[in-house]
């Protein structure tokens, strides 16, 4: 789970942000919206909820992002984002997770393995577009959990990374 | 007529460029130092800019407009709405510059522009007026009476009025000193003259107004009615013809009565006839429009006809088919939402800014008039309406429906809108059943301020946590100075290489 803050006109608005299978569980308050999100392009996503689909398209103008959904523009900024706030569970941050749906077409490391800031990983395509997955810190890779071939959903998580040095986890 | 100059902006003139394309006429924009980029702008023919960017030196300028008219050769002119669409002087500067105005005669304008005069003209034609006083040039003493004989609440209105200005509710007899004061000052401001007159209040009225269109040859035609009753602040925000409250048996005597103004008047081209419907369906009399309406588009759906380009053709002196009334039969039923730079949960202020992604929705039936594209910055300077959407349907409930979707699609980013107020009015019970009041808004959505957790917010959140380090990223890639350099949520997604292709 990560929390979001976003920081609209009436104040900030805290999102808990966590996974369900593919779908994204976002509780804001009292009310809680579950949903898909395939990316389509730069600034589109198809965005299926409660039994919808609709294009979601955002774009940033002076401090704002503009995020419009199904009648709906939202105009935030992020005030604070859990993935960089260094906080909460252990995984936090050594999730490395697919940017959007499409198919696993290279994977460079094995479990175990020593990576440096930068190195490939994995590559993810979609849509004639790929998406080189790198190493965002050193350290020791704990776990790879998909293959050549997989397809995978947006935000799913690929790899994770643990501190330089340390021993994977045990296998389960 | 070969060249024609739009002495307007924004939408209207994007509307006026398009019918005289479809008729051969080459086009004329004069364009404001803020709107050099506009989207009319750069689809006319021609542009000629004006220096400044206040309206009183640039779109209100009647010298500088015509110097336009005479540099770039120009031999008709069309006003569009607002601005100078109903100045006489204008309109006899026109013709005396030798150029055709799109419109009707200045002495028309002059004598349906006071409303003390509209009202006597309308009486003698034998259509009953809003009850009221209305002697010319009244005293503050003689209108105090009046009002005292009318009863509370009264309507205060300025005699050159419009667009709501020096127009007062007052609800008592305490209240009138000072409301007389103030709007005989908003009206000198305005309009630079004070007279005033007094109509009943009518509560739970509807705005009524029936389009017509005359030629120079006496041939008038009534085109069905607008319900404009859902208003703010006297200001239109969504139109609909025909109306649900109008009757089969009502229609026809309220064109008879616009039919019977117009003439009474020696109306040429488009105008508006606007009444007041009370909930016994009794109508009055209010004004005449001397000019194309914002909403016109509702009655080009209902009737087939291009009003901009009969417009254009009167003007030329085309005449109107001795049997028109029998080729435009009203059928179904459109609706207009007015979409404005202007934020509905924060007291309508106004949001000027920049269009990042505009994505205009597009269907059967569906109508666009927009001043929009992306990558303009919408001016502070002007009215705060951007576009309209128009739907049609055989039913109201299809025109409904289809409202619904289109303003659900329509996109606009990096400038609030009031889309989302639009579709909570289209999506209103209340809305639906047809009780479209000028109570409306404050009955139904008054405190509106939308979805504060919608999924919009959702999937910012989720986009948020899928593109590490966020906020600092967004932040560092404004750069020192917090100036923006195009960064998008997507780019902190990675890398991307576009047409990879397989081996």
């Amino acid at each position: 789970m990560s929390e979001v803050l976003l920081r609209l006109d009436g104040g900030e608005v805290l999102c808990e942000v966590s996974r369900a299978g593919e779908d994204w569980v976002v509780r804001i308050g009292s009310r809680t919206v579950r949903f898909r999100l395939a990316a389509l392009e730069p600034g589109v996503a198809a965005v299926e909820v409660g039994g919808r689909t609709h294009l979601a398209r955002w774009a940033v103008a002076g401090a704002e992002t503009y995020l419009h959904l199904d009648g709906v523009t939202a105009a935030y900024e992020v005030a604070r984002n859990g993935a960089q706030r260094g906080r909460g569970d252990a995984s936090d941050g050594n999730d490395l997770r697919a940017p959007m749906p499409g198919s696993v077409t290279q994977v460079h490391v094995h479990r175990g393995d020593t990576v440096t800031r930068g190195q490939p990983l994995l590559v993810v395509e979609a849509m004639k577009m790929e998406h080189v997955i790198r190493a965002p810190r050193a350290g020791t890779v704990r776990a790879v959990h998909v293959r050549v071939g997989q397809r995978v959903e947006g935000g799913a998580v690929v790899a994770e990374i643990g501190a330089p040095g340390g021993d994977p986890p045990p296998s389960p | 007529m070969r060249k024609v100059l739009i002495a307007n902006r924004g939408e209207i003139a994007v509307r006026i460029i398009r019918a005289c394309r479809a008729l051969g006429l080459a086009t004329v924009a004069v364009c404001a130092e803020p709107d050099r980029d506009a989207l009319y702008a750069r689809l006319a023919d021609e542009c000629v800019p004006l220096p400044g960017a206040a309206a009183q030196d640039t779109y209100l300028h009647v010298g500088r407009m015509l110097e336009a008219a005479r540099r770039s050769g120009a031999d008709a002119v069309h006003p569009g709405y607002g601005f100078l669409a109903e100045s006489p002087e204008f309109a006899t500067a026109v013709r005396d510059a030798g150029r055709v105005w799109v419109g009707p005669p200045a002495a028309v304008i002059t004598r349906l522009g006071d409303k003390i005069e509209a009202r006597h003209l309308a009486e003698a034609s034998g259509i009953p007026v809003v009850p009221g006083y209305d002697a010319p040039e009244a005293s503050d003493a003689a209108l105090g009476e009046a009002a005292a004989r009318l009863g509370f609440p009264v309507m205060i209105k300025a005699a050159a009025g419009g667009g709501g200005r020096g127009m007062r509710r007052v609800g008592s007899p305490d209240d009138l000193p000072d409301a007389l004061r103030s709007a005989r000052r908003e009206a000198l401001a305005a309009f630079g003259r004070d007279a005033l007159l007094l109509e009943r209040d009518i509560d739970e009225a509807r705005h009524i107004e029936v389009q017509v269109l005359a030629d120079g040859a006496g041939e008038v035609w009534a085109l069905g009615e607008r319900e404009c009753s859902i208003q703010r602040r006297h200001q239109k925000i969504l139109e609909e013809s025909p109306s649900p409250f109008i009757t089969p048996e009502l229609r026809p005597r309220l064109e008879r009565a616009a039919v019977a103004v117009a003439r009474a008047a020696g109306y040429v081209n488009a105008g508006t006839v606007e009444f007041l419907v009370d909930a016994e369906r009794r109508f009055y009399f209010l004004e005449v429009n001397t000019r194309l309406q914002v909403e016109h588009p509702v009655t080009e759906a209902v009737t087939g006809l291009d009003l901009v380009a009969w417009q254009l053709r009167i003007a030329g002196g085309d005449r109107l088919p001795a049997d028109g009334a029998r080729t435009h039969a009203l059928r179904g039923c459109a609706i207009e939402c007015r979409v404005s730079a202007e934020d509905p949960a924060q007291g309508f202020r106004p949001t000027p800014g920049p269009i990042v992604t505009l994505v205009e929705p597009h269907a059967p039936g569906v109508r666009v008039d927009s001043g929009l594209r992306a990558g303009w910055r919408v001016p502070v300077e002007y009215d705060p309406m951007l576009s309209k959407v128009i739907a049609y349907g055989e039913t109201r409930e299809a025109a409904i429906a289809r409202m619904d979707d289109a303003l659900g699609r329509y996109v606009i980013l990096g400038c609030r809108t009031n889309l989302e107020f639009l579709r909570a009015i289209v999506r209103h019970d209340a809305f639906r059943r047809g009780e479209t009041t000028t109570r409306f808004l404050e009955r139904y959505l008054g405190g509106w301020s939308g979805d504060a957790a919608s999924p919009a917010l959702a999937v910012g959140a989720v986009l948020a946590v899928l593109q590490p380090g966020g906020g600092a990223a967004r932040r560092a890639a404004r750069g020192q100075d917090g100036r923006d350099t195009g960064w998008d949520p997507w780019d902190g997604l990675g890398p991307w290489r576009s047409g990879v292709s397989r081996e």
